[in-house]
């Protein structure tokens, strides 16, 4: 059974689309004899075919502008601005390493000290307390002895 | 900042013949990976090349996308920024060109979004659906194009970012349907689908606005 004459359109002007984009050896030779023939009775596609063609082509021959020294020395100018700052941020990054390390050992070492202190602390209030009872004590047996 | 007169041309791009000589002669034919390698290494002049190598690429895909040559040129300074403080992601052997386009897209798409509130982003990067006014009568109309590159910008203005941009990086400059898939982040059976509805839109409009002339 033949097909409706727009399905073999479609189908032809597939493989030539995909010949026009993607060159003519993206096409094996039944294809390639296969369009061929068609485009020689079509008229619709043949038409079709030059002007998608006419698209492609203008489109590959677009005009690409230039980048002009200027732009160019000033992309340089931001990469060696954004290294250098990369550059001083490395010795930045060790100093603020070694204060803060230098700073921990200070905290460390300040709470060893005031832990000390603390202790020290805790004994003496330990010895007063055991003066004020010893004090009380005594007291107590001076006022039972009077009394 | 940059006016548009002063990028018109066709020359290629980084040719200024004073700055090329004080390049050292052994990094100009060195590939992409070993440049990517030295700059990481701290060699300025490596990635100095890199930018000769890929800015004319960057500015005119951003160009492109954002119509604007001042606003390009500041996205093609801030894609090479950006790159630069990425390299040490860059994955050893991975084609850097792109790297770098995904890059200068994500930039692109960026502006877009926080300079352009008023559109949709969405609609802005998928179909704009005012835009599909062409029936099938035109498809067979007889006109011949004999196409401008002027006609070609102005329809290609009318398309939405996505579909402009991946026609430019596939056809302006000649990218792989894999490196555009490895570009947008979209499979390659995406890119091909796309591209072919692409291809027959500005067909039909180029048409139309034939016709329409004649």
């Amino acid at each position: 059974m033949n097909e409706p004459v727009e399905d073999t359109c479609n189908k032809i002007r597939q493989l030539l689309d995909q010949e026009l984009d993607e060159g003519e050896s993206s096409l094996n030779g039944a294809a390639r004899q296969q369009t061929a023939a068609h485009l020689e009775s079509c008229g619709a596609c043949r038409l079709w075919y030059r002007q998608a063609g006419e698209v492609l082509r203008t489109g590959r021959a677009m005009t690409q502008f230039d980048v002009p020294e200027a732009l160019t020395q000033r992309i340089i100018a931001a990469v060696e601005q954004e290294r250098k700052e990369r550059a001083s941020a490395v010795p930045a990054a060790v100093m603020l390493v070694v204060v803060a390390g230098a700073m921990g050992l200070l905290i460390l070492d300040s709470t060893e000290s005031m832990s000390g202190l603390f202790s020290w602390l805790i004994g003496l209030v330990a010895m007063a307390v055991v003066k004020l009872l010893v004090c009380q004590v005594q007291e107590t047996d001076k006022k039972l002895k009077q009394g | 900042m940059l006016g548009p007169g002063v990028l018109a041309g066709n020359a290629p791009a980084g040719s200024s013949p004073a700055k090329m000589v004080l390049m050292r002669p052994q990094h100009e034919e060195t590939d992409d990976g070993t440049l990517v390698r030295l700059s990481l290494s701290g060699d300025g002049k490596a990635y100095e090349l890199l930018v000769r190598r890929y800015q004319k690429l960057v500015y005119n895909v951003l160009y492109q996308m954002v119509r604007h040559h001042e606003t390009a040129a500041d996205l093609t300074q801030e894609t090479f920024l950006r790159a630069f403080r990425g390299l040490a992601g860059f994955r050893a052997g991975a084609p850097f060109k792109p790297w770098l386009l995904r890059i200068a897209t994500n930039c692109g798409l960026n502006w877009i979004r926080d300079c352009r509130p008023q559109d949709s982003l969405d609609e802005l990067l998928e179909e704009d659906p005012g835009a599909e006014p062409l029936g099938r009568q035109d498809v067979e109309s007889e006109v011949s194009l004999r196409l401008s590159q002027a006609l070609l910008w102005e329809a290609l203005a009318q398309l939405p970012v996505r579909h402009r941009h991946v026609f430019v990086l596939r056809y302006q400059h000649d990218l792989s349907y894999e490196e555009i898939a490895s570009i947008t982040g979209d499979p390659e059976t995406t890119i091909k689908s796309l591209l072919h509805r692409v291809r027959e839109r500005l067909r039909l409009m180029l048409c139309d606005k034939m016709k329409a002339e004649h």
